[in-house]
């Protein structure tokens, strides 16, 4: 029998890699604690004294580089002590990133995180998946290609993947996963409450342990149960693939996939959606092609549901679209150092016709400072549901044992001085997908975006998102 | 162009942009007037007693890096760089390009960043990468690139700064510097350590004006190496809001010819240039975005 997905060590590694970037606090220790994992080698000797080097880097680099000294003061210190006795005294790897990351979650704030050195093995393919299971390196953990969404107590397909395994399989949104492998899902979401429950974004924490649902080892079928339209139910053996999308290395984070689409919906509206604030050349030319597509159009919505952020400045990269005015910024990153606006500069050809954007609960780091900073220059009107508040810019090191450090270096602000950390963006119109609604085949939230624009239009002001 | 200097302005856009999540930047300040052309600088008295003019210790570095002689006659200088932000496991290579006056391109490619391009064609300054577009510089920006492009910047530092002062000394490793600040003639001050002994330049303090905001940053430079005749630091090290970005020369050439086609605008920046020059009836009447 294939593993459970939450056995798998692989999954473990992809989850991680798709989290890295918002990097909750204690993360890694909540999916340790969620996974049964082999039983652990024990440290030799040098291993022990890399990661006591390790936990002493972390305590330095962050006390160094935190952007609010107070946060590092004798209290960092007296923690640091504790841990490290921890560390000293700890068995295996996994007891040591305990002792560690139980070090940097007393922060209680997002973008800090121990990413094991196992996470960036078997994801390094630089090759985007063709779906085909026989290729590419299949220690490397796959996706069926959903996402999940919680909604109410249900694990919910909130969207299928074109020519994913799971579009092969039929699996439409609105469907509720009730089993993997004979595994039920409820006391897994009964779980993930209650692990998640008081943790800095944990809405964003709980959307993800949830889309470990979706993953799984490469070539090996998972065996669904789904309640289908009319409560029916569905079972099917879905194959993971390698993970879908371009392939995207950046510096010291683990490989990340980009997914893009673009579309026109009626009355004429375009959608652009994006996976992750990764490879700017693919994500402005995919922008600039449904734009020129796009001329007659009614207005613009950019779709981050579901994006968990990547290169901040990309927020001004995309923004510079919309906006035909110079001197105007999206924000402000603010470290010890001082200070720096996020700016746009006015692209050649603006696009002025109404903007939507829509979040939810996923939509974190680079998401939030766009849509948030887009909201605050009444250039954008936001649409879904409250964003994480997880936007703090950050920097991935590597560690003396070879795991990773992700900490943030620095505070953000938007443009109206709102803190996004531990806020996260307020849509102006919430609005909530419903299984009904998704059964039905629709998309609430797309579609009241759609509605707010061709009001816009007819009402003939053609950019006043308030 | 600062010959030690080479890669210290690209440093600085670049870290920005990348570490920093931020894109390279134009003046937030108004342009100032123009400063009056300065004579030699002011004869400012050695701060400390014993320490050398300010002038003598430039003079033994023009000295020290192959004299002024041979500055002069630089007809164009390219390079290839290796840049590495090491904290980031970021790397990425740079090409560029300068003849004198100020004409210069530069080009820097960075794994899953895209290009960064910067230039200028004696006159316009610009920039272009994917985070903040295509644009010209302005203002405090265009006057600090133009500077640094300028190939006579170095030997010719009493038309550029209007002030100069040996302050103190400062170990830097196990050397000992002259710290020499120097006001330009646009009032932006910077510091420059010179060795004791070798009288090369040892590290350099300023700080960028950006489109972002104000960056302080520190360089380092080490690894000295004579290309035609000329010394230049092969290595530096900049440091800026907490971050660290090196730069190694990987190939250097002095006079070699290089195609007049080279420094000539992007059509993009083009682009702006013919719309910054249009009348202002031109204009939309009304910036829409502004409707409440």
């Amino acid at each position: 029998m294939a593993p459970h997905p939450q056995q798998s060590p692989s999954l473990r590694r992809t989850v991680l890699g798709r989290l890295s970037l918002a990097s909750v606090a204690g993360f890694a220790f909540l999916l340790s604690a969620c996974t049964s994992t082999p039983k652990p080698t024990p440290l030799t000797a040098e291993q022990r004294e890399l990661n006591l080097q390790s936990i002493d880097m972390v305590h330095a680099r962050i006390k160094q580089r935190h952007f609010d000294p107070e946060k590092v003061g004798p209290a960092w210190d007296a923690k640091h002590a504790e841990m490290r006795v921890k560390v000293e005294q700890a068995k295996s790897m996994p007891e040591a990133r305990a002792a560690m990351s139980e070090l940097i979650e007393s922060l209680q704030q997002t973008h800090f995180g121990i990413l094991p050195a196992d996470a960036y093995e078997g994801t390094e393919s630089e090759e985007p998946s063709t779906g085909d299971k026989t290729t590419g390196d299949r220690r490397a953990s796959g996706e069926i290609g959903l996402d999940l969404r919680r909604i109410g107590n249900d694990a919910v397909v909130t969207h299928v993947e074109p020519d994913s395994p799971a579009a092969a399989a039929g699996v439409k949104p609105g469907w509720a996963v009730e089993s993997v492998d004979k595994r039920k899902v409820a006391p897994l979401i009964a779980r993930i409450d209650k692990l998640s429950a008081g943790k800095t974004a944990a809405p964003l924490v709980a959307a993800t342990m949830l889309q470990t649902l979706a993953h799984g080892e490469v070539g090996t079928p998972l065996d669904y149960t789904f309640r289908a339209d009319t409560d029916r139910t569905v079972r099917v053996a879905i194959t993971p693939v390698l993970p879908i999308g371009k392939a995207q290395k950046f510096g010291n984070l683990p490989t990340m996939y980009l997914k893009t689409s673009r579309r026109i919906v009626p009355p004429g509206v375009g959608v652009f959606a994006f996976s992750i604030w990764f490879d700017p050349m693919k994500v402005n030319s995919e922008l600039e092609a449904l734009l020129n597509e796009c001329t007659d159009c009614q207005g613009m919505v950019i779709d981050l549901r579901g994006n968990i952020g990547g290169i901040g400045a990309m927020a001004m990269g995309v923004g510079r679209y919309f906006i035909d005015k110079p001197d105007q910024k999206l924000g402000t990153m603010i470290q010890r150092e001082g200070k720096l606006n996020f700016v746009l500069n006015p692209a050649a050809k603006p696009y002025t016709k109404p903007v939507a954007i829509l979040i939810d609960e996923v939509s974190a780091s680079t998401s939030e400072i766009f849509a948030g900073g887009m909201q605050d220059l009444g250039r954008g009107r936001v649409f879904g549901t409250r964003s994480p508040g997880a936007a703090l810019p950050s920097i991935v090191e590597i560690l003396p044992n070879n795991d990773r450090l992700h900490y943030a270096f620095a505070n953000y602000i938007s443009f109206k001085g709102q803190t996004l950390e531990g806020h996260g963006v307020i849509p102006d119109e919430p609005v909530a997908p419903t299984r009904e609604a998704l059964l039905a085949g629709k998309d609430p939230v797309l579609d009241a975006a759609v509605r707010w624009i061709t009001a816009q239009s007819a009402s003939g002001s053609p950019s006043n998102n308030h | 162009m600062k010959l030690s200097a080479a890669s210290n302005l690209l440093a600085k856009s670049l870290l920005a942009s990348l570490v920093l999540c931020a894109g390279t930047a134009r003046a937030d300040e108004p342009a100032k007037a123009p400063a009056a052309p300065a004579a030699a600088p002011a004869a400012a008295p050695a701060a400390e007693e014993n320490l050398p003019a300010a002038k003598d210790i430039y003079e033994k570095y023009l000295t020290a890096i192959g004299g002024k002689d041979k500055l002069k006659a630089i007809t164009s200088r390219q390079m290839v760089m290796t840049v590495e932000i090491p904290a980031a496991g970021m790397k990425g290579t740079v090409s560029m390009f300068q003849i004198p006056p100020a004409k210069a391109y530069s080009e820097t490619d960075l794994a899953g960043m895209g290009k960064f391009m910067q230039g200028s064609d004696g006159e316009i300054a610009w920039d272009s990468n994917p985070m903040s577009g295509a644009r010209i510089l302005s203002g405090k920006e265009r006057e600090t690139f133009m500077r640094g492009m300028r190939f006579d910047s170095e030997w010719n530092y009493e038309g550029q700064y209007k002030e100069m002062k040996t302050v103190k000394t400062e170990t830097i490793g196990d050397k000992t510097a002259y710290v020499v600040e120097m006001i330009s003639n646009e009032g932006n001050k910077e510091t420059r350590l010179f060795d004791k002994d070798s009288g090369l330049l040892l590290a350099s303090r300023a700080t960028a004006t950006t489109q972002m905001g104000e960056i302080p940053t520190e360089t380092l430079f080490d690894d000295y190496r004579e290309v035609n005749g000329i010394k230049m630091s092969f290595k530096q090290t900049a440091k800026m809001m907490g971050n660290e970005m090196k730069t190694t020369v990987d190939k250097a050439e002095f006079n070699a010819e290089i195609p007049a086609a080279k420094f000539e605008l992007p059509a993009d920046i083009k682009a702006l240039k013919e719309k910054a020059d249009k009348p202002a009836t031109d204009a939309p009447a009304e910036n829409p975005t502004e409707k409440k």
